[in-house]
């Protein structure tokens, strides 16, 4: 079987190695938020408003729109969030984030209970580590300096 | 199959594993043929690397911000006067070391580099990026070329080479 025909039907659900999100409300300051993501090193959070999802704020946003534009401290995320992200539901697969992955040239993709609380943020780095689990030989038996000599006999 | 927790051979199809007793019927699924082959025997230049945009490590973070910005790359590399490779900066240290903490135009990137990391050679297989990226996390990996020229892999480079 290869990787398309198992991971890539995985409900999103089921898969409990996601990320938990940061969840910021759109009142939170652009301060605030900064250093709560530097804390965690977190490239992302989740903004919502009354608890539902209204928008994503990420390093790219800070990168592309905040960083060189002096923006003060004081600023609500509200103001310098991507408003109407695409959300994806627990019973949506792997596959399906993959491809809007592509598609959209987004990393970041919130993932939502049936209620529509925020409940995981679907990342590259997580898919890589969850396929990373179905080739476990071939990823980590890896040594730690590639292309590695030992200079000593083993056991001299 | 091999369980992934202790190690230990078991039968095909077994539910436990004979040794620790972890659950190990959902590895049963695990990749085979085709998608070992692609890891174990593709290269780096299979990732189709991105040309880097390389600086020196005195020009300054709003330099390179701009630069990230007009290619819509999230990292850029650092290189020595004569090419070698110093570090990398990415979006991820903009925002762990710079945001809200230093003056982008008077910060040099020698301060907010990372220069610990490794760069992967062009002729490396595939499975070291799969096992930088998934293990230590990198998002962003300088690539060396046999020219010396320097080139960047991503996580969405690879993940679009596994998926495709």
């Amino acid at each position: 079987m290869s990787i398309k025909t198992v991971a890539l039907k995985e409900k999103l659900g089921h898969i409990d190695s996601l990320v938990i999100p940061i969840v910021v409300d759109e009142s939170a300051t652009y301060k605030e938020v900064v250093s709560k993501m530097a804390a965690q090193d977190r490239g992302s959070v989740i903004v919502t408003r009354k608890g539902a999802v209204v928008g994503i704020w990420t390093e790219r946003d800070l990168l592309f729109k905040c960083v060189l534009e002096k923006v003060k401290a004081s600023t609500p995320i509200g103001e310098l969030m991507t408003p109407k992200p695409i959300i994806l539901r627990e019973d949506d697969t792997l596959g399906k984030a993959i491809e809007v992955m592509h598609e959209k040239g987004v990393r970041n993709l919130p993932l939502v209970d049936a209620k529509g609380k925020p409940k995981a943020i679907v990342t590259v780095g997580r898919v890589i580590r969850y396929l990373a689990d179905h080739f476990p030989a071939e990823v980590v038996n890896l040594p730690p300096v590639l292309n590695q000599v030992t200079s000593d006999p083993e056991g001299a | 199959m091999r369980c992934p927790d202790c190690g230990s051979e078991n039968l095909a199809g077994a539910e436990d594993c004979v040794s620790c007793s972890a659950p190990i019927a959902s590895y049963a699924a695990q990749a085979t043929g085709k998608d070992q082959k692609r890891i174990l025997e593709g290269t780096i230049r299979d990732l189709k690397p991105h040309d880097a945009i390389a600086l020196y490590p005195s020009r300054t973070v709003t330099e390179a911000v701009e630069l990230m910005r007009t290619h819509k790359i999230g990292c850029v590399v650092v290189a020595e006067k004569g090419g070698s490779l110093a570090g990398i900066f990415t979006e991820r240290d903009l925002l762990r070391k710079v945001a809200g903490r230093l003056d982008p135009s008077k910060t040099r990137l020698a301060a907010v580099m990372r220069a610990d990391i490794e760069p992967l050679h062009e002729g490396d297989t595939v499975a070291f990026a799969f096992h930088n990226m998934a293990v230590h996390d990198y998002r962003h990996i300088p690539v060396e070329f046999d020219d010396g020229s320097l080139a960047v892999i991503t996580s969405r480079d690879l993940l679009r080479y596994l998926c495709k």
